[in-house]
């Protein structure tokens, strides 16, 4: 697969689809970054390059059906045609998932839920009219296959990421910002999220039955930091990539682990898919405009489908599910307490979402129920505990939990990004280029760096 | 010059990650048939630059290749293939040199030394000596048994645990089919018709026992029985390359820990028994029998500093069902040949294979899935079984 962090991508894909991108005249550019977008595709998912080619068709010509002039009214809305591409799109989606999880064997396409997200959107703006000019074939193209987004999102938006005015001139700014998020996100992944999840390694060599309560907590942090790292890291090269290729920035996380409360955390935590389900599934519903009972309501099925688009395992389910009723619970009962006392959301961001986290990270109800039995150690005693497994660990993984810890405030990252221009920091970031490489260089000529026994 | 300084102007990171990139692509390029002349390179999906790094991560460094005039260079280069080449042979030689009296002393060693205390005496079985061998018999100790000198009759050493082929093995890692491991008839490896059974032991057995290995003994260490009663050298990430070059963690008889080198802890100790579980972590590096080749250095590293020693070879444990169906390298298909490799250096007499196998897998040898958290470990709650299989798997040389 191609992945941004690997060398392939990194020194042959990019190097060579940027310079023919800026070689070729700015009219054609999208052309370019079509093919480039299916080349990169299929490197990783082959034949699954034509299901995206043929979807991207099909929406673009159901797309021009749906399109309409909302000047006087002088078109009427073509409800026929929105709903054939929702079929579509959404019968796709869940005829895939559904298909994968009854017999464990389909694999869903690269990307297949990012792009089939934004193929909805896209019908849904066209038909809402929010899409005010009519989409160019090429505009389109490149709007479902980019290979920045393709493979894991963002699920960017028509309007958000430049198509809607065309205002996407490239500056010297942009580019070096591009570039400079791309390093940032480069060094998150594979200097902090790559080597945390060995933590999350070692615990499951343990046994969940077998580890102490503070390694317990220790590991939920370090999933929480990990999954933050290796996501963020993500969603900013991607954002970098677009930047240097004359895109907006698409902000997926604004620091969720300084959010106050749990809903609004998941306004920072993936923020492109928790406003799709907003604006797509929550609003459409009614909102919160219809009494709090259908808010409720609302919001139980946002939470469902966001539970099922993560995966079909009954712990997808109870995630969702508890952070439905944390929702509810800060929305209905305790929002006058938070509002008064902030840093009580903080205390349940800080609380809660590493436990919810331990519970999206293990699929078997058994082992999940053991973890919980560790973390609170009040309803029996774990199997053959060494209760010196916590400074072991510790004691190798403090630096990468501290730097995570500090990356989550808004304040250290802030000031990095403030200071993106400044020499040191470019040199530092230089820096952070070169080990990564290294460390990719010899993960890949070593497949047990990561998992040495 | 003010094109240049434009552009370092307005993509000053762009112009540094250039500026830093071309040195280490001339280094990696002019290199890569001299002091890189080991590693592959594929130019269509990696830059020359990666050389550089492979070699800092194997403590190649990019000014070896200029302090040595490009001819020496490629000379030490082609010198260093053909020492891999020739690595068995020189192997064999040290083994003979040094066994030749090693390998009666270690009998003589056993019969008067070892005395450990155990109930093992019921459950080792004497066969009958044929009456040619009447003579010899006197010299033997009393629990060893007579057979041929061509084979280790049953229950000597535990057989090699078979496992299903799921067909995803990278050939690569593997030996030819018929590959002739140890085939000495003089020195420690050799059989001299001289054996003994496995038994039962209680744990007092293991009080003079030394562990080596690597995350697998880490484990057993932690999360065994044996802790305060055995000692312990291991390290995760180990394996027979790279185990003698660094230090391990040493965990003594009382429990105490400190970090050392193999040879210096088996220079400075004196161990009835050492057990080596080694072979995990090469199961993605070179052939299996490469993988001998260095396993039998290793033992024969450990017999020089204790003479006296009974060495179990420890089979390397299974993988699970998912790992061993999926992936190239961690599958039980390497794992089977490489422990019928290093099986074969088992002599019967102070050098056993013990294959604990049986005591964890299912009957097509794959790991049970509910013993392992990652399909490679045994989990914390599992080492139980280990524990056991050792105390039903001993040796006793002694009254």
């Amino acid at each position: 697969m191609i992945l941004f962090n690997s060398l392939t991508f990194l020194f042959r894909f990019f190097p060579v689809f940027l310079a023919i991108y800026y070689l070729t005249p700015a009219r054609f550019r999208e052309v370019v970054l079509f093919f480039g977008s299916i080349v990169f595709y299929a490197m990783g998912a082959g034949s699954m390059a034509i299901m995206l080619t043929v979807l991207t068709v099909a929406n673009y010509v159901l797309g021009q059906m749906v399109f309409y002039e909302d000047k006087g009214g002088l078109k009427p809305k073509n409800k026929q045609s929105f709903i054939a591409a929702i079929v579509l799109d959404a019968g796709a989606l869940v005829l895939f998932k559904a298909l994968s999880g009854i017999t464990g064997r389909i694999v869903l396409p690269l990307g297949f839920s990012f792009y089939l997200f934004k193929m909805i959107s896209y019908q849904a703006d066209l038909f809402r009219g929010e899409i005010t000019r009519r989409p160019e074939i090429m505009d389109t193209v490149v709007y479902f296959t980019m290979f920045p987004q393709v493979t894991q999102g963002p699920i960017s938006r028509w309007n958000s990421i430049g198509f809607e005015k065309r205002d996407r001139t490239v500056t010297v700014k942009a580019f070096n910002d591009g570039l400079f998020f791309f390093v940032l996100g480069l060094g998150m992944k594979v200097l902090l999220a790559d080597p945390l999840s060995i933590l999350w390694n070692e615990i499951e060599k343990i046994g969940f039955e077998s580890i102490s309560t503070p390694l317990a907590w220790m590991g939920a942090i370090g999933y929480s930091l990990r999954l933050y790292m290796d996501f963020w890291g993500y969603s900013l090269m991607s954002a970098g990539i677009g930047m240097m290729l004359g895109y907006h920035f698409v902000v997926n996380f604004l620091h969720p682990y300084w959010a106050c409360g749990i809903g609004d955390f998941y306004r920072r935590w993936h923020a492109t898919l928790g406003s799709w389900f907003r604006d797509y599934v929550y609003i459409p519903l009614g909102g919160n405009r219809k009494g709090n009972l259908r808010t409720i309501l609302n919001l139980a099925i946002v939470w469902l489908l966001t539970g099922l688009w993560h995966g079909i395992t009954p712990n997808y389910l109870i995630w969702s599910g508890v952070l439905f009723v944390l929702i509810v619970w800060e929305k209905f009962v305790v929002d006058g307490l938070i509002s008064a006392f902030p840093i009580i959301g903080h205390l349940h961001v800080w609380l809660f979402i590493p436990l919810t986290w331990v519970i999206f990270a293990i699929p078997d109800l058994q082992d999940l129920r053991s973890y919980f039995m560790r973390l609170f150690p009040f309803f029996g005693n774990g199997i053959n505990v060494n209760s010196g497994d916590f400074m072991k660990q510790l004691t190798t993984y403090w630096p990468l939990l501290l730097i995570s810890l500090l990356l989550c405030t808004p304040h250290w990252y802030r000031a990095i990004v403030k200071n993106r221009r400044r020499l040191p920091v470019l040199l530092a970031l230089v820096l952070v280029f070169w080990i990564c490489v290294y460390r990719i260089v010899i993960s890949a000529s070593n497949p047990f760096m990561y998992f040495s026994f | 010059m003010r094109f240049i300084k434009l552009l370092w102007k307005r993509f000053t990171l762009l112009c540094i990650l250039a500026l830093t990139a071309l040195p280490l692509m001339i280094i990696g390029w002019s290199g890569r048939k001299t002091i890189y002349s080991e590693y592959v390179l594929d130019p269509l999906r990696q830059p020359g630059l990666t050389l550089v790094f492979e070699g800092l991560h194997d403590g190649v460094y990019p000014w070896q290749g200029l302090l040595k005039p490009k001819s020496d260079a490629a000379e030490d280069a082609g010198e260093e293939t053909t020492d891999a080449a020739d690595t068995s042979a020189v192997g064999d030689t040290a083994v003979a040199g040094s066994t030749a009296g090693a390998g009666s002393t270690a009998v003589a060693g056993s019969t008067a030394g070892a005395g450990s205390t155990a109930a093992a005496e019921e459950t080792i079985v004497y066969t009958e000596a044929e009456d040619s061998e009447v003579e010899e018999m006197k010299e033997l100790p009393e629990n060893a048994i007579a057979g041929s000198v061509d084979a280790i009759p049953e229950g000597v050493c535990n057989p090699v645990m078979q496992a299903a082929d799921y067909d995803v093995v990278n050939i690569g890692f593997l030996s030819p089919d018929d590959t002739e491991y140890n085939t000495d008839t003089e020195g420690i490896f050799a059989k001299n018709g001289i054996y003994y059974k496995l038994g039962l032991v209680d744990a007092t057995y293991f009080s003079d026992a030394l562990f080596i290995g690597d995350s697998r003994t880490v484990g057993l260490c932690e999360y065994g029985s044996l802790k305060g009663n055995a000692a312990f050298l291991a390290k995760e990430s180990v394996n027979v390359y790279n185990v003698l070059d660094q230090e391990l963690r040493y965990t003594d008889h009382d429990g105490e820990t400190w970090d050392a080198y193999v040879e210096e802890i088996l220079s400075e100790n004196k161990y009835g028994k050492v057990y080596v579980a080694l072979g995990v972590n090469e199961l993605g590096i070179g052939t299996t029998y490469m993988y001998y080749e260095k396993y039998r250095e290793i033992i024969s590293m450990i017999r020089e500093y204790q003479p006296d020693a009974l060495i179990y070879i420890q089979g390397i444990m299974h993988v699970s069902y998912d790992k061993s169906s999926t992936d190239s390298c961690r599958n039980n298909t390497v794992i089977v040949q490489r422990n019928m490799a290093i099986s074969t250096l088992a002599n019967g007499r102070d050098i056993f294979y013990i294959d604990m196998n049986p005591y964890v897998c299912d009957e097509d040898g794959d790991l049970y899935e509910d013993m392992s958290g990652d399909g490679i470990h045994l989990k914390a709650s599992a080492y139980e079984y280990w524990d056991r299989f050792l105390m039903e798997n001993a040796i006793v040389t002694g009254e």
